[in-house]
């Protein structure tokens, strides 16, 4: 350095030490602590109308170099009001206000170019009639002060703020007219900034730093902890105003909105990078980026809701009117996870971004979004809505959204974890097409919907589980609306399918069941929203339903439609079921068992389901109506067709009403009604099935209908294990020798028979009436009546099934006033037991019980075989015949005629052989007694024996012999010989075996005619 | 009740006796109303007679079956049987009574057959049936 410069540099630092040190000087004499003290004093009593106390107050000058700065130590303002938080209003520990030194050394003035704040408490109060104890400056000196003040002296007129730094500020708020109440702690404030306090103009940089600050009214409490805000900056000329904020921290906070919207909020760690908001030509605008991390909201209920997010991103222009504030925002969300304590995770790592138009009023209680789009991930929603706050008790939301076409897999995606369980073992897949939805919703103490519409449509629908379901449907449009229903009190689903095939398959079964189309109307009660159980009904109207099993059952349900009523609410633990149908018509067809079809079909059906109960039969409540018109069926094995005229009925789980049922199998024409009762007992076994029907025919066609049931029964025979079966098949059912009709067990039915005309072979018979009854495996014809050209006729009968082959069948057989020939006829065995009444003509009463048991092919066992007849006849006439000419040449006069006065004939068969009881019978002058044995089965070998008691001829007894096999009556033998029965009726004169064949007879013939009713 | 009513007019009677009746006196019916009690099989056939003891009363039940005609023990024909004998306690045989089923009351159809015994042994038994048919039978 040249030395002219060092010696002037020397010079320069010295003349500056010397100013310096002469303005300690001067400060130090000028203004002395007690002279400022005083003087500031007196400037706090000119502005300041309540108590002001200081301690001292100081110039220093290096703590705020090249400014000198007053420092106020302790200074405290004190305005007492009643009910206010303190009486100090304001006390600050160290106040500094720097002067601007070159403003007061060029016109005198003070002008005060920043504050400094240290340890400063200060508790602003309003009481309830809203004065406030911070209203004690003045912006003017008192008229008094004005007068002494002279020259420069302090005008807030020049002053020019630049820099505020408020450290550890603790303040409170207590405004009692608006039952508001505030408080923050350690606020620090660094505030450079060039602003015209006269006119309210300029900008700065802002730092600042708050502590905890909280906030109350009736209704809300907030609560915030550790905000920091750096670099921001502040702009405002008197027309547009920004605001730039590059980070803003927000630690934990605490929120509670009450009143009938309660919520409840507690978020930890919010961060809001780049907010930028500005006010320009009166239109604000607002973007930025807000963080949350680790946050919590609490609603109203116990339940936690948790949010978080990577990214907050807010893009919001703002403008406004007098009225409404609007803005095209443009937000996006990114990574949004949110869960709930009850539901789990709800949306997990979710981008959301939605632009829209959205304006509120100023009072923040009446918003509109318009124009909105929303992305969720890959999903795209658009719409508008209204919320309406404006009172505090409700929300009212209007909502018009259109969902855009997507697939039900990447709606699926968007299934929050929680759900996604249930959905376990679920295949879905189907094309959904806009779904518009427009709402009007409250929110109050209870959600309220005031409006709903959801219009959509499914297409390529197909859901499959792992239950070996699996469903399709091709279109579905669905429509939801809200309110619906007489009372306004349901949701409204119309649904119109097209294709709906449904596949229930596993390694036993295949069921299809497929639907060319149809429409479905519910109504579900909206208290389901509330947690209710639902309530719906449902009215359908489908095309025809093809259903199939295994592809060999097949059901063709034509055009059902009806309504149902599904109701699980009313009663605790149960769902009522109610029905009604109509078809126009049914077809069924298994295989090569069963081909048919009905006509009109009706069908109504209620069921109460008590899942409480513990057996599966108690838990289901059954009730029907049904009627079928025109059915008609191909029944395997039945050799005619059954048809269905009419068929009505109604049942519940105890009882079937068969109201009319008119059916046509073959030549039979049947009407049945009646009742079947203990079902329910029946199906746990722990009854007999009890049937009471009566059947009303002009036609019933027996021996047709015995040709088509036989075999029915056999089925189950071969399904049960039973002991007997196995003692005559080594390996399985024998069926060679015929499937006979095996009567049910465990069922009691009585059928009550009126039939006009009853044809067994080529009989007929009239005005059959008894009753026909089924127990337990027995079939009894009870007191059967009817009658025939032939004869009045009574039959009781009794058939059991055991086992295939061992069948019983039992009968009492009552011919009254019969012609002979009729009967023999009707009776045809008759002849092979009684072979010699064939000899006879005339009328006669005929007798007849027997039974035993039958081969499967209704053969009797002859071993089994008993029977006792008795016929007895007067004036019947002897039919010429060979065998007759052979008697009367050996017995009779040829003159003799065939009259025979009286007939009585008992016989019974036991023993394979047929016993021709003694009869006695008296024609013209002769008196006979005749009695026989002969055997029924192989040759059916014969001895009879006639005992002439009384002849002309011969004048004593005669008898003869004739021998020989029925199978060979060309080789009779007659021969003449003892009297066997001179004395049977001389009683004196009976031996012990007479007198036992005398009473056998009887008791063959009383114990017939017994039976006759 | 058809029981009584059949062993009350049937049980004893009044008669004379013919020379060609061979008839057993009372102590010969109780022998035989024990020594019959049992299982028997007609000889050359399958045809199974059971005679169960009277118990306290004057009748017995039995039941009989064949099985050539596949009918097995318990589904043959139930019958009644006693000694038919006269008021002198003399008897010309066994007498057996069927009792048909199907009737709708107590009113049962009956039919009866006798057969005049020959001899019962430990294992052997012969009778003769009303038209003069002999029959053996060996216990079971």
């Amino acid at each position: 350095m040249k030395k002219p410069v060092k010696i002037t540099l020397i010079s320069l630092g010295a003349l500056l030490g010397l100013a310096v040190v002469a303005i300690v000087v001067v400060c130090t004499l000028v203004f002395s602590k007690e002279r400022l003290t005083g003087w500031v004093k007196g400037f706090a009593s000119e502005y300041v109308t309540c108590q002001t106390d200081i301690e001292s107050v100081e110039l220093t000058f290096f703590s705020s170099f090249p400014n000198v700065a007053l420092c106020i130590n302790d200074l405290a303002i004190i305005n007492p009001m009643e009910g206010a938080q303190s009486d100090t209003l304001l006390g600050v520990h160290r106040l500094f206000a720097e002067l601007d030194v070159m403003a007061f050394l060029h016109d005198g003035s003070i002008s005060i170019s920043g504050f400094t704040l240290k340890d400063a408490q200060a508790n602003i109060y309003i009481n309830a009639d809203t004065v406030p104890n911070y209203d004690v400056f003045r912006t003017e000196p008192s008229a008094e002060e004005q007068t002494d003040t002279t020259g420069g002296g302090f005008s807030l007129d020049k002053m020019s703020l630049h820099n505020i730094d408020i450290q550890n500020l603790s303040a409170t708020f207590l405004d009692h007219a608006h039952q508001m109440e505030a408080r923050g702690r350690n606020v620090n404030l660094s505030l450079d900034t060039d602003a015209n306090i006269q006119e309210l103009t300029g900008g700065g940089d802002i730092d600042l730093e708050i502590g905890e600050l909280l906030y109350s009214d009736s209704l809300n409490y907030a609560q915030l902890s550790d905000l920091r805000l750096k670099d921001s900056h502040l702009f405002y000329d008197g027309k547009d105003a920004s605001v730039k904020m590059p980070t803003l921290y927000v630690g934990a906070q605490d929120y509670l909105l009450s009143g009938d919207v309660v919520l409840l909020a507690k978020i930890w760690g919010m961060e809001l990078d780049g907010i930028e908001a500005e006010w320009r030509d009166k239109k604000p605008s607002f973007k930025g980026i807000t963080r949350l991390d680790s946050s919590f909201v609490t609603l109203g209920n116990d339940d936690v809701m948790r949010i978080s997010t990577q990214a907050v991103s807010i893009d919001m222009p703002l403008s406004s009117t007098d009225e409404r504030w609007t803005s095209a925002m443009n937000t996006q969300v990114k990574a949004l996870c949110f869960a709930m304590d009850s539901q789990g995770t709800l949306a997990d790592n979710l981008d959301i971004s939605t632009q829209f138009e959205a304006s509120t009023n100023t009072t923040f209680n009446d918003f509109t979004v318009s124009n909105m789009t929303t992305r969720v991930g890959s999903q795209a929603v658009s719409g508008n809505l209204h919320v309406d706050m404006t009172d505090t008790t409700r929300l009212l939301a209007d909502v018009d959204v259109t969902l855009h076409a997507t697939s039900v897999g990447e709606i699926l995606a968007l299934v929050p974890e929680a759900y996604k369980e249930s959905l376990k073992g679920m295949k879905l897949a189907a094309q959904l097409s806009d779904a518009h939805i427009t709402s009007n919703l409250e929110v109050g103490k209870a959600l309220g919907l005031k409006h709903v519409s959801v219009e959509t449509q499914l297409s390529q629908f197909s859901y499959a589980d792992d239950t070996n379901l699996r469903c399709d449907v091709e279109s579905l449009k669905a429509k939801v609306t809200y309110p619906a229903g007489k009372q306004g009190k349901e949701f409204g689903i119309d649904a119109d399918m097209d294709k709906l095939n449904v596949v229930m398959a596993d390694d036993t079964t295949n069921i299809r069941v497929a639907i060319p189309g149809g429409t479905a109307n519910l109504l579900l009660r909206d208290d389901i929203i509330d947690g209710k159980d639902p309530r719906l009904s449902v009215k359908f109207d489908l095309q025809d339903i093809d259903v199939r099993m295994d592809d060999t059952v097949q059901v063709a349900i034509q055009t059902p439609q009806g309504s149902a009523d599904v109701d699980m609410a009313s009663v605790k633990n149960c769902i009522k079921v109610a029905a009604n149908a109509t078809l126009k018509g049914l077809k069924l067809k298994s295989g090569s068992d069963l081909d048919g079809q009905t006509g009109a079909a009706n069908v109504k059906f209620s069921c109460l389901y008590d899942e409480s109960k513990k057996d599966v039969l108690d838990q289901i409540s059954p009730v029907a109506d049904f009627s079928l018109r025109d059915g008609h069926f191909r029944i395997a094995g039945l050799t005619h067709d059954m048809l269905l005229p009419e068929l009505t009925a109604t049942f519940n789980k105890d009882k079937a009403v068969l109201n009319n049922c008119q059916l046509n199998l073959g030549n039979s024409q049947m009407n049945l009604k009646g009742t079947v009762s203990n079902i329910n007992d029946w199906l746990k076994e722990k009854a007999l099935l009890e049937g009471n029907l009566t059947l009303k025919s002009p036609l019933v066609d027996v021996g047709q209908l015995m040709d088509m049931t036989s075999g029915i029964g056999c089925e189950e025979e071969e399904a049960a294990p039973a002991e007997a079966t196995a003692t005559n098949t080594a390996g399985g059912i024998d069926h060679s020798q015929g499937d006979p009709f095996l009567v049910p067990k465990d069922v009691k039915f009585v059928i009550t028979t009126d039939i006009a005309t009853a044809k067994l072979d080529d009989n007929s018979f009239d005005n059959v009436g008894g009753q026909l009854t089924v127990d337990d495996g027995v079939l009894v014809l009870e007191e059967m009546g009817f009658t025939s050209k032939a004869a009045k006729m009574q039959l009781t009968a009794l058939y059991r099934s055991p086992r295939r082959n061992n069948l019983f069948v039992g009968w009492t057989f009552h011919l009254l006033d019969i012609d002979i020939a009729e009967m023999l006829k009707l009776v045809p065995e008759i002849d092979t037991i009684v072979p010699m009444l064939s000899s006879f003509a005339g009328k006669a009463e005929f007798h007849l019980a027997g039974e035993t048991s039958l081969f499967a092919d209704y053969t009797p066992k002859m071993s089994s075989l008993q029977a006792t007849a008795a016929i007895e006849g007067k004036d019947l006439t002897v039919l010429d015949s060979e065998t007759f000419a052979t008697i009367k040449k050996y017995l009779f006069k040829e003159s003799t005629t065939n009259k025979i006065d009286t007939l009585s004939v008992e016989m019974a068969v036991n023993d394979k052989k047929m016993s021709l009881y003694p009869m006695l019978i008296g024609w013209d002058k002769y008196e006979a007694i005749i009695s026989g044995k002969h055997t029924i089965v192989g040759a059916m070998p014969f001895n009879y024996h006639i005992s002439i008691t009384k002849c002309p001829l011969v004048g004593g007894h005669l008898g003869l012999d004739i021998n020989g096999n029925l199978d060979d009556v060309d080789n009779i033998s007659f021969k003449l010989g003892d009297c066997k029965y001179a004395n049977l009726y001389r009683p004196e004169k009976r031996n012990i075996t007479q007198e036992q064949t005398l009473r056998l007879k009887s008791l063959i013939s009383t114990s017939l005619k017994r039976t006759v009713k | 009740m058809m029981t009584v009513i059949l062993a009350s007019s049937m049980g004893t009677f009044t008669s004379c006796k013919s020379d060609e009746e061979e008839l057993i006196d009372n102590s010969t019916v109780e022998q035989y109303t024990k020594d019959i009690v049992g299982r028997w099989l007609m000889d050359g056939s399958q045809w199974y007679w059971r005679f169960d003891a009277q118990g306290g009363g004057s009748v017995g039940y039995g039941e009989n079956w064949d099985k050539e005609d596949d009918v097995n023990e318990g589904e043959g024909k139930k019958f009644e049987w006693f000694f038919d004998t006269d008021e002198q306690g003399q008897s010309n045989g066994l007498m057996v009574i069927y009792f048909m089923e199907a009737t709708s009351d107590y009113s049962n159809p009956a039919t009866g057959a006798p057969y005049s015994i020959k001899s019962i042994t430990s294992t052997k038994m012969t009778w003769v049936t009303s038209d003069g048919e002999t029959q053996s039978f060996t216990r079971q």
